[in-house]
C-alpha cells in the first residue's frame, strides 16, 4: 500500500538517514489510511486525535496489536529520529508523549488482558541520590513505544529496591540512569550489588544519562552504553538478542 | 577533562599542560571559585579520593583564586579540604543538602564557606516553597554550627524550561522569598544554565534567565565563565523582541514553549 497521508510524506522529508528512511516507509506502507492518520497526529502532538482514532479503530475491530505498531510505535520512531536530529525539542517530544499516553490508555487494558508475550520486561530506574528524570522517562517513553513493559522505579532508586523490582517483575533487563556526576558511580555500585546478591548473570544492564560514557559504563561492568532515548531501544534490543 | 585528569595522574605532561590552561582560561573571566570534581572519574572511592587530591596539588601550584571542593560524598569533599593549603583564600565546600548535613561540619573546621541546595530528604522540591522551606532548614543547620550567613551560599535548583513551564517561576519566586527573609547578607545562587536543557537558542535563554534571577535577587550562579558575558547580561534589554519571547516563556506564560519554537522556526530569535 502507498503512504497516502500528506502530513507522513511531509514528515517523511525531515529523515535524512538512508536506511531509516528505508526502514520507516516500508513500515508505513503497510499501514492504512487510518492507521497513517493516527502515526500523524501522534507526531503533531494531537492527543485529542489520537485518543479519537485509537477509540474509532477499535470499534472497527483494528486489533490493538495492529493499532499500537502500524499507528503509534510507527509515529513515535519518527518522533525519535526528529528529535535526535534537533529537528524537535524536549518540549515537542514531551507533546506527542501524552498523545501516546492518550492511545495507550485505550489499548493498555486490551493488551494486557491478551496473552500476547511482550517484547521484554524491562526496569528502569535513577539510581540512589539522583533526583533527575527527564531522560530516563524520555528512554521510557521510546522504550514502551517500541513495544517493551517497563516497570518505573522513578528516582533516587537504591540498589535494593532494583533487586526487588528484577525478582518481583522477573525482569531480564535493567536501565539505569544518572545524571550527575556526582551519582554516576553508584550505577557501578548497584551492579557489584547485584553481584553480591548473585542476581547479575540473571539481567542484562544498561546504563546512560548526560555525563556517563562508553568507557565509564565498561569499567563498572554494564552490558550496555546508550548516548540517547533511541540507541537505548537499540541496546535493549540487541541485550536481548532481539535484533 | 576527565580523559585529561587520568592521563596526568599518570604522568602526562601534555595533560597536565592542558589542565592548567583551562585553570588559568577560566580565572581570567574573573571567576570567585573554580569548581573541582572528579566524581565520575571512577565509581570506586578510594580511585576518586586520590584523584580529588592529586587535582587540587595540581591546582594550587598555579591558580589564583580558591577553590570548590565539589562532590557528592562527604569524604571525597574532606579529601579534598585536607589537601588544601589554604594559600588562594577560603574554599568553597559543593554541597551540603538535607540528606547528608553532616557536610555542614567541614566548614568551620576548614575555614570554609559551603553552597547549600534546596534538595529535600526525600527528593527535588516540586514548587517554590518547597524550595524555601528546604533552603531555611539547611539555613538553620548552618546556623546552628556557628556558619556566618556571609559564608552560605544557596543553590535554589533550576529546572529546564522544557520540561514544565512552571520551572522558571518556581526558582526566581523562591530566590525573591528568600531574598526577602533572610536579607542582603546570604549568598543565592543556581545552576542558571539549565533552564535552557532541552531547547535550541541556550544562549539567549540563560542569558534572559541570569538577568531574571539577577532582579528577583540572585547575587551569584554556577556558570562555565568562558561561555557567559555577564556584561552582555547586564546590558540585554528584556523588551528586546527576542529576549521578549524568551522571557515570556521564563514566567510561565508560553506551555510547551509553543511560541518560543515557533519563534525559533521563523527565524526570529
Amino acid at each position: 500500500m502507498p503512504i497516502t497521508n500528506k502530513g507522513l510524506l511531509e514528515e517523511l522529508t525531515h529523515i535524512s538517514k538512508q536506511d531509516e528512511l528505508q526502514h520507516i516507509t516500508k513500515m508505513l506502507e503497510k499501514t492504512d489510511a487510518l492507521m497513517q492518520q493516527v502515526s500523524y497526529a501522534l507526531i503533531c502532538g494531537d492527543n485529542e486525535t489520537v485518543d479519537r482514532l485509537t477509540k474509532q479503530a477499535l470499534d472497527e475491530n483494528y486489533e490493538a496489536n495492529t493499532i499500537l505498531d502500524d499507528g503509534l510505535i510507527a509515529g513515535m520512531a519518527i518522533v525519535g529520529i526528529k528529535f535526535r536530529d534537533n529537528i524537535i525539542f524536549v518540549p515537542e517530544v514531551l507533546i506527542s508523549a501524552r498523545a501516546m499516553k492518550a492511545g495507550m490508555a485505550h489499548l493498555e487494558p486490551i493488551l494486557s488482558a491478551s496473552d500476547i508475550p511482550p517484547l521484554g520486561i524491562v526496569i528502569m530506574g535513577t539510581v540512589k541520590g539522583d533526583l533527575h528524570d527527564i531522560g530516563k522517562n524520555l528512554c521510557i517513553m521510546m522504550l514502551r513505544g517500541a513495544g517493551f513493559v517497563v516497570h518505573d522505579l522513578g528516582v533516587d532508586t537504591k540498589p535494593e529496591e532494583f533487586i526487588e523490582a528484577i525478582e518481583e517483575q522477573e525482569a531480564s533487563l535493567i536501565g539505569m540512569s544518572a545524571l550527575l556526576t556526582t551519582t554516576m558511580p553508584n550505577m557501578g555500585r548497584t551492579i557489584e550489588a547485584f553481584e553480591e546478591a548473585g542476581i547479575r548473570d540473571a539481567v542484562k544492564v544498561m546504563v546512560g544519562g548526560a555525563p556517563v560514557t562508553q568507557d565509564f559504563a565498561d569499567e563498572m561492568g554494564a552490558d550496555g552504553y546508550g548516548k540517547d532515548a533511541i540507541d537505548c531501544v537499540d541496546i535493549a534490543k540487541e541485550l536481548l538478542n532481539l535484533k | 577533562m576527565m580523559l585529561a585528569i587520568e592521563s596526568g595522574m599518570s604522568g602526562s605532561e601534555e595533560a597536565v599542560s592542558f589542565l592548567q590552561s583551562e585553570i588559568l582560561a577560566q580565572e581570567l573571566k574573573g571567576v570567585h571559585f573554580l569548581d573541582l570534581n572528579i566524581d565520575e572519574i571512577s565509581y570506586k572511592q578510594p580511585t576518586q579520593i586520590a584523584a580529588m587530591e592529586w587535582l587540587v596539588d595540581l591546582y594550587q601550584e598555579i591558580a589564583s583564586t580558591p577553590p570548590s571542593i565539589d562532590s557528592s560524598s562527604t569524604d571525597i569533599i574532606q579529601a579534598g579540604l585536607n589537601k588544601y593549603n589554604g594559600v588562594l583564600g577560603r574554599p568553597l565546600i559543593n554541597s551540603a543538602a538535607l540528606e547528608r548535613v553532616d557536610t555542614l561540619d567541614l566548614v568551620r573546621e576548614h575555614n570554609a564557606q559551603v553552597v547549600v541546595t534546596a534538595a529535600g530528604r526525600e527528593g527535588m522540591p516540586s514548587n517554590s516553597a518547597e524550595r524555601v522551606q528546604n533552603a531555611k532548614a539547611m539555613i538553620e543547620e548552618a546556623l546552628k554550627r556557628n556558619i556566618e550567613l556571609s559564608d552560605i551560599f544557596v543553590d535554589l535548583l533550576v529546572f529546564p524550561i522544557s520540561v514544565d513551564s512552571t520551572f522558571g517561576t518556581d526558582y526566581l519566586n523562591a530566590v525573591a522569598d528568600l531574598r526577602q527573609e533572610f536579607g542582603q547578607e546570604i549568598h543565592i545562587i543556581g545552576g542558571l544554565s539549565n533552564i535552557s536543557f532541552g531547547l535550541p537558542k541556550r544562549k539567549l535563554i540563560n542569558a534572559v534567565f541570569t538577568k531574571l534571577a539577577i532582579q528577583n535577587g540572585a547575587d551569584g550562579g554556577i556558570i562555565d565563565p568562558v561561555q557567559t558575558s555577564i556584561e552582555e547580561i547586564l546590558a540585554l534589554d528584556l523588551n528586546d523582541p527576542s529576549a521578549a519571547i524568551a522571557a515570556d516563556m521564563l514566567m510561565g506564560h508560553d506551555e510547551f514553549c509553543v511560541r518560543y519554537l515557533q519563534a525559533f522556526r521563523s527565524n526570529k530569535l
